[in-house]
């Protein structure tokens, strides 16, 4: 049975506990009992960056067994960029060698009194010196790493410089690219002078029905591997979303002001970077997608450049977003940030937000250090990771976050300009031409955000019998109809609860493609690992009761309604495309808000009612018991 | 159901358009293809021999502005 480590960084010391069945089975591992952890052992109030803070590190309940991309790790914390629920998911292989080390979890707390890192194996926990490895990016930490320990098998979760200088934005970081992005973990980890996590495990990880494990996973990773998607994705990886997400007006450019990227065309594209920078595929611990690129600059000004990656994203946020028609200085922006230990989604959108006000005359040289801010400028997007991780110019002024920028830069009126939700977060999924995902998104505990909500389904002209057929309920199939879509974002938010739980990537789920998994298969493979025997009406439940408890957290920090509505600018109507002049109309959003409270069993103000918490089995937190 | 869905010809060897979504069968290996009812052009990509991806517009007739397609 794998144990929950409990870490303090300031008294160096350390204790386990095993997981009781009954707390395993009513959250799983990974995101679920990660927000029992937060609820449990972060008091209302504190200072994100202080060491009351806790930073939990943890493995899906199927991590590390013989079953498809099971292989996610993730990352958890009160967010030091937003002031809420923070976590992020991050691929790799970190996950299944925390579990063959005996762990499932681990709960971090203090602060460090020099720079330090954590060697976890086969049970054991050190705390080692790092002042050897402070000041170095994240490719040197992890090279630096694999030496001292003479052991290149190990994996690591480490922070750049970004996360060393405290850059709000700063995420933790594995490999050459994989990253938990979002909300600033890697600022936490900063605030404890923890630079990195090393963990080498070799004990077994025994399975309840190995035979059942075998034929299930067998079967699955069989039907799986002759998917469209699986064919697509083992060849475009995860650029294929460019395609359907530029024509259905998805995609944005110079900060969310024109639907698609016209000027993009025959540059940006897919075809490009497959032809003309792409080296070959990989993929992440127990995967057969890979799904991943390695890359390399060959010539040009960025020549020799080598990375991981890309994925549309990086089209979408260093291409589109910015005003950039050209792969090479995407390329070399994202290898910086990788390398820095910078969030590409918050960097991508604090740039294009700075190129508006530049392009509306708010700001000037006087105000960027001499920086050119004019849309898509090579040198400035491949200058700026490192100045904002050196907190140098222009970097400083934005490296605490759009409020502290906004002051910092003395223009008031900039604020209009920066689209994000309620609860913080830059925007990330675009809200205007649909109806369930704005939804999804938006009511995610980490803020906007498609990892958390998004409803792919909604805009794949799927037959109404298909769509019941999945949701379980009759769905309109129009993309821009309100009704039917609380639901459609409730199950989808539940699904994604329990995928993140169990370690699953979302690329084999209903995430990516209606034909991929639901509740149903991984069911099947967590009942043969844990011989449980839980129905789906159990596993939807936990969805729901993971769901809840991130909502409590924010509930108990004060986070009411407003924390789920987007900025205004985010939802004005935007010219061109099919589209043209389709928003996300405040009213029937509040209505459809209202509906989808209604079905969580929530109050107006969007907080769990005493009755879905006992329901729930929620009544009880915080109950301390882990 | 979804399943039996996403296996059916209705989705492999043909793409839809991207603009209005109608149903484009393609032949085997064609390269671009003209949506009859939006009139927007699309350049394919074969995944494999039976799995085709749109993968841009057709440039020479692409119009950003004030043209058919936006």
């Amino acid at each position: 049975m794998s144990q929950i480590a409990y870490i303090d960084l300031t008294t160096k010391k350390v204790s386990t506990k095993d997981i009781p069945e009954q707390i395993h089975r009513m959250f799983l591992g990974g995101r679920g009992l990660a927000a029992y952890l937060l609820y449990n052992h972060v008091e209302k109030g504190i200072n994100p960056m202080s060491p009351q803070n806790a930073l939990i590190v943890s493995s899906g309940t199927l991590s590390g067994y013989f079953a498809t991309a099971y292989g996610r790790t993730h990352i958890t914390g009160k967010s030091p960029l937003t002031g809420v629920y923070g976590d992020s998911n991050i691929g790799g292989d970190f996950s299944p060698e925390l579990k063959y080390a005996g762990f499932q979890h681990l709960v971090i707390k203090g602060k460090a009194d020099k720079p330090t890192y954590l060697w976890i194996h086969d049970g054991q926990i050190e705390i080692k010196d790092a002042s050897g490895l402070w000041g170095f990016d994240t490719f040197e930490t992890q090279s630096r790493i694999w030496e001292e320990l003479e052991d290149p098998d190990v994996k690591i979760l480490c922070i750049g410089q970004a996360g060393e200088r405290l850059v709000r934005f700063a995420c933790v970081r594995s490999w050459l690219k994989r990253a938990a992005g979002r909300t600033g973990l890697g600022c936490l980890m900063g605030s404890k002078q923890l630079k990195a996590i090393a963990v080498r495990g070799t004990k077994g990880l025994p399975a309840k029905d190995p035979g059942k494990l075998l034929e299930v996973s067998k079967r699955q990773l069989d039907y799986g591997r002759k998917t469209k998607i699986f064919q697509i994705m083992a060849k475009w990886g995860l650029l294929w979303p460019w395609v359907v997400n530029r024509e259905r007006g998805f995609v944005r450019s110079r900060n969310h002001q024109i639907i698609g990227f016209p000027e993009g065309l025959g540059t940006m594209e897919v075809d490009v970077f497959l032809d003309k920078y792409q080296e070959r595929m990989f993929a992440c611990h127990g995967c057969a997608m890979h799904c991943q690129h390695r890359w390399e600059i060959k010539e040009g000004h960025f020549a020799g450049l080598k990375g991981e990656g890309p994925e549309w994203f990086i089209m979408a946020g260093l291409g589109a977003l910015v005003g950039n028609p050209y792969w090479d200085v995407a390329l070399a922006a994202e290898e910086a940030c990788n390398k820095y230990g910078l969030d590409v989604w918050t960097y991508a959108n604090n740039v294009a937000w700075l190129m508006e006000l530049w392009q509306r005359g708010i700001i000037d040289s006087n105000n960027t250090y001499g920086l050119n801010l004019e849309w898509g400028n090579r040198e400035t997007l491949a200058k700026l990771p490192a100045l904002i991780a050196r907190r140098e110019g222009l970097g400083a002024i934005i490296a605490d976050g759009p409020d502290e920028a906004v002051k910092r830069l003395r223009k008031p009126e900039a604020a209009l300009y920066y689209h994000r939700c309620g609860k913080g977060l830059d925007l990330e999924a675009p809200l205007t031409q649909q109806r369930a995902t704005p939804l999804g998104c938006l009511t995610s505990n980490r803020g906007n955000d498609h990892l958390r909500g998004i409803c792919n389904m909604e805009h794949m002209n799927l037959p109404p019998a298909v769509l019941e057929n999945i949701f379980g309920r009759p769905i309109n199939p129009d993309p821009l109809a309100w009704d039917t879509k609380a639901w459609m974002a409730t199950w989808t938010q539940y699904l994604y609860a329990v995928v993140d739980a169990l370690g699953l990537c979302k690329f084999w789920t209903k995430f990516a493609a209606p034909d991929l998994w639901g509740f149903d298969e991984p069911l099947e493979v967590l009942n043969a690992v844990t011989g449980w025997d839980m129905s789906k009406d159990e596993l939807f439940e936990v969805g729901e009761r993971i769901w809840n408890t991130e909502r409590l957290f924010n509930a108990r920090e004060g986070i009411g309604r407003e924390g789920d509505l987007p900025s205004p600018i985010s939802t004005v109507p935007i010219r061109g495309g099919r589209l043209d002049g389709v928003s996300l109309e405040p009213d029937k959003y509040s209505k459809m808000l209202d509906e989808y409270y209604e079905l969580h069993g929530w109050d107006w103000e969007g907080r769990p009612t005493p009755d879905t918490l006992k329901r729930l089995n929620l009544d009880k937190e915080p109950s301390h018991i882990l | 159901m979804a399943q039996e869905y996403a296996r059916s010809k209705e989705v492999y060897q043909r793409v839809r358009c991207m603009l209005c979504g109608e149903k484009l069968p393609l032949d085997q290996g064609q390269k671009e293809v003209h949506c009859s009812k939006c009139g927007a052009d699309w350049v394919i990509s074969w995944i494999n021999p039976d799995l085709p991806m749109v993968l841009r517009h057709v440039i020479s007739t692409y119009k950003p502005d004030g043209g058919r397609i936006f």
